[in-house]
């Protein structure tokens, strides 16, 4: 028995509503996501990929448009521009892609050129997720959890992997929070010890390697935000300029979120809330373990991977960390790994 | 935080003496008139956190609130209005967002009041007037009314923080101010007077000299303890705190108050800013001169010192400057809350409502709502809002918290992981932002979610004689059985799920509903009843201990820095 290893990264987008603001909430008021004006209401699914969004939401109306715009995908809704500093973002934009394919730790280069770019997605079961379009983050003010990132996990939890093309799906897994009852909701998984095994297993308040994925250290956080809020000064002289009124109060919203929200002398709760989430990340690390008889069942594409094979009666493992949530833009960072027994 | 070391007190040796002198009844006289002034204060918090809560729900948030905008229109007039409303919608969350901030701050006061209370070795005191609280027992002498946003609701508030010094119009005048509250302001509007801390001392110290000696005055006696029945003495709210400082430190200092309760002084994070040092024992002195003057300095200034930027006053001040420009600028009309009714009440029993201090009768100043629908949502609120002052009383009368460990007694801990997140984050204000969304009249005929001409409004009802001292306890202290609690989810939960579907047969929709992903009054409530249901199991694990967090904390170590 080998072991095939897919490694994977990228950028995701979670617009959800945060504390004190209800779980609820659509538009934010007293949280730091805010859904501003020429965006769709906040949701809290987890998106993977920019062309879902573009999908689902279209491209921002010609009111919300910015000429100067780093990178087109800035033209799809509710993706974020960041200020230059973030060039790491601003080049890549959201899309969690596979980098690497190992097989028994080794690399496996003719797999590798098939299957880099490969999209992968944190992907959407229905039947266990309420009115949601993607899986979600969900603390519902600390009634499933309590408000701490370490306290969150991706939920329902579908693992899906497709061609760097995307016209081909080559691998899905669902993993079952209650294996008893897969279509349970969280907020129905009583008590809590089923939950455990899908939250993080380490933290890192301070992570340097989560830094450098996303072009930034230690030294660079004491101006991140302060350069966010100075570019987004900027766009407003230009959104004024350009007359476009409802995107000048869009970016306001924008700067007063960040304003309140990184205030150093403001209230306790209130300090540091954004900058926090910058350099944390977590470690997830469970199996994915749902079977034949639970929707979507577990899928290989066996052609696209000759000449392993496996057998999906066993469970796969996946490690990933998700952290480095930049609180404006809604989208943090993830990277991991998908290890699948194959002979 | 270092406390802060007491001013000292400069009294006259006649007084000095007194107080070394007294025999146990005095001192406990004493004790309750502390009492009664710490009643007034926590009443004076509990209401303008509930009023500016009530606005901030009636206020706009999505732009199909406004009637005039009409998305995917081609007419270049017509986009030009809808990109107005879209900018004004932005402009209205941040003054939601920064009231939202000042009725949390209240609420902290409120928190501080009753860490008063402990040292006090009081209970909690969770009752508050229902509204529209009478002039006269208010200690600003103007009403309290449940207002929908607007300039004058705003005029009113900044009125409630401004330094004493300054001179503002009667909000009695101002612009929008429904011509049937008028009547309310009954009580002439003063002149303003800079504060004068000595001079507010000595009123206070000459006030106890004559309680003390058994000659104050019988009028003034009763205004002092009995606000509600007899009104105010206070015209300020820095002088009702004057006089509570004093007669603390002097309490205290004289030994008169042993300061009790140390373990039930309460500063953990839940929301408020909470800064002050709970390690009191044995500096109570500094700890009740500290949590005072953060409460007047959040509010109106320190002691006759100019508000700062961050302040109620400027919160309120900015609003109105803002305000005032959006129709100029515009050329549109500007409504920036929703077309709620003021005082809205479904009930009106008269011993419920004060009309004049002393005197309850049904007053004709609530506004009716008769739409079913609405009611039943108003009553979901009040069993909602009624709960959490028993969850509150049962925190703040029985906290304890082992320091090291962080863990408190079990029951406690069902207290502050219920009534605070999720109780007024996902059940009250929630509610509270639907039922102003929903018709105040029966007769309402839904129009694909037109906004209702009159809209509904929770009434924050305490469903007691407000004058009956016996019925208010009952009313507001925790429950003493797990089951009565679970009850009240349950039928909370039931409620839920019938609006739900009553809003479904009846065809109401929230203004946004047809954009994507809207979550429309049938999701909203159901998702609501999801929260109960899951509430009632965590409630009821927190408080036979069998669970102590909504997940499992692994006890991550975090670094200490600013980062965490």
């Amino acid at each position: 028995m080998a072991t095939l290893s897919i490694l994977f990264d990228g950028y995701f987008q979670c617009r959800l509503a945060t504390d004190p603001d209800p779980s609820n909430e659509q538009r934010g008021v007293s949280g730091f996501t805010y859904s501003v004006a020429g965006e769709t209401l906040l949701d809290p699914s987890i998106w993977s990929q920019a062309k879902d969004i573009e999908a689902n939401y279209g491209l921002k109306d010609e009111a919300f448009r910015d000429p100067l715009r780093s990178n087109p995908q800035f033209d799809i809704k509710n993706i974020r521009e960041a200020s230059p500093d973030n060039v790491v973002y601003n080049t890549r934009g959201i899309g969690i892609n596979v980098s690497q394919v190992l097989i028994d730790g080794e690399n496996w280069p003719e797999m590798e050129s098939k299957l880099k770019g490969g999209l992968c997605r944190f992907a959407n079961r229905a039947q266990s997720n309420g009115p949601f379009k993607g899986p979600i983050f969900e603390g519902r003010n600390q009634i499933t959890s309590d408000g701490d990132p370490d306290r969150f996990t991706v939920n329902p939890f579908l693992f899906t992997i497709s061609t760097p093309d995307d016209s081909k799906l080559i691998l899905s897994r669902f993993d079952p929070l209650s294996f008893e009852f897969p279509d349970r909701q969280l907020y129905q998984v009583f008590p809590n010890e089923e939950v455990d095994r899908r939250l993080p297993t380490q933290r890192f308040a301070l992570s340097a390697e989560g830094l450098a994925q996303i072009g930034q250290s230690t030294d660079s956080l004491a101006t991140f935000f302060q350069n966010r809020m100075l570019w987004l000064q900027g766009k407003i002289v230009e959104a004024q300029a350009l007359n476009k009124p409802a995107l000048v109060e869009a970016y306001r919203s924008r700067l007063y979120a960040v304003n309140f929200f990184t205030q150093a002398t403001g209230p306790t709760v209130l300090a540091n809330r954004l900058l926090s989430r910058i350099p944390l990340r977590q470690l997830y690390q469970h199996k994915i373990r749902g079977t034949a008889a639970m929707n979507p069942v577990p899928f290989m594409d066996m052609d696209f991977f000759s000449p392993v094979t496996t057998d999906l009666s066993k469970e796969w493992e996946i490690r990933y960390y998700l952290g480095q949530y930049d609180g404006d833009l809604m989208a943090g960072y993830c990277s991991g790994v998908l290890e699948i027994p194959v002979s | 935080m270092t406390q802060k070391i007491p001013k000292k007190i400069q009294l006259s040796p006649k007084l000095h003496q007194k107080l070394q002198s007294l025999d146990q009844t005095a001192k406990d006289e004493l004790t309750d008139l502390i009492y009664d002034l710490l009643k007034q204060a926590s009443t004076t918090e509990h209401l303008l956190a509930m009023q500016y809560l009530f606005s901030c729900f009636t206020m706009k948030k999505y732009p199909e609130e406004f009637e005039d905008y009409l998305p995917d229109s081609p007419d270049p007039a017509q986009q030009r209005i809808n990109q107005i409303r879209l900018a004004q919608v932005e402009k209205i969350r941040r003054w939601e967002a920064n009231i939202l901030m000042v009725s949390r701050e209240e609420m902290g006061h409120l928190c501080y009041d009753m860490n008063l209370l402990a040292i006090l070795g009081k209970d909690p005191y969770l009752f508050r007037p229902n509204f529209p609280v009478p002039a006269e027992s208010f200690p600003l002498s103007k009403p309290v009314n449940l207002m929908p946003f607007s300039q004058a609701a705003t005029e009113i508030y900044r009125f409630w923080e401004k330094p004493d010094h300054l001179p503002l119009p009667d909000p009695k005048w101002a612009e929008d101010l429904p011509a049937h509250i008028k009547p309310l302001y009954s009580m002439p509007h003063l002149d303003p007077v800079p504060f004068d801390p000595d001079v507010a001392e000595k009123e206070a110290l000459d006030f106890l000299s004559d309680f003390l000696e058994g000659t104050a005055d019988g009028d003034q006696l009763n205004k002092v303890k009995r606000p509600l029945q007899y009104g105010s003495f206070f015209n300020s709210i820095e002088k009702l705190y004057t006089f509570i400082k004093l007669y603390l430190l002097l309490g205290l200092k004289y030994k008169i108050l042993e300061g009790k309760n140390m373990e039930r002084i309460v500063d953990e994070h839940y929301g408020f800013n909470i800064v002050l040092n709970p390690l009191v024992l044995g500096q109570f002195e500094g700890y009740v001169e500290e949590t005072i003057d953060q409460i007047i300095q959040e509010g109106e200034g320190v002691w006759g010192i100019p508000p700062t930027l961050g302040s109620h006053f400027w919160v309120f001040q900015t609003i109105l400057e803002s305000m005032a420009k959006e129709e100029k600028e515009t050329g549109l009309p500007f409504a920036p809350a929703l077309p709620v009714i003021w005082n809205p009440s479904y009930v009106t029993p008269p011993e419920f409502h004060l009309s004049t201090p002393g005197t309850c009768t049904q007053t004709s100043v609530t506004a009716p709502v008769t739409n079913e629908v609405a009611i039943a949502a108003m009553q979901l609120f009040n069993q909602a809002y009624q709960v959490m002052i028993r969850m509150l009383s049962g925190f703040f009368g029985h906290y304890e918290i082992d320091q090291t460990t962080g863990i408190r007694p079990p029951q406690v801990n069902a207290y502050f992981q219920t009534a605070f997140y999720p109780f007024m984050t996902n059940v009250i204000r929630p509610l509270g932002e639907m039922i102003c969304r929903l018709p105040a009249d029966e007769g309402f005929v839904p129009n694909g979610g037109k906004v209702p001409n009159r809209c509904a409004g929770p009434d924050f009802l305490i469903p007691v004689d407000q004058l009956n001292e016996g019925s208010i306890k009952e009313m507001t202290v925790p429950f003493s059985e797990l089951q009565d609690y679970l009850d009240a989810f349950e039928k909370m939960r039931i409620s839920a799920l019938k609006l739900s579907e009553a809003c479904k047969t009846r065809g109401y929709h929230m203004a946004f509903y047809q954009q994507p992903d809207a979550r429309d009054f049938d999701v909203s409530f159901t998702y609501l009843a999801e929260h109960l249901e899951r509430i009632s199991k965590n409630f009821a694990a927190y408080w036979t201990g069998q669970m102590v967090a909504p997940v499992s904390s692994r006890g991550f170590q975090n670094y200490s820095s600013t980062f965490n």
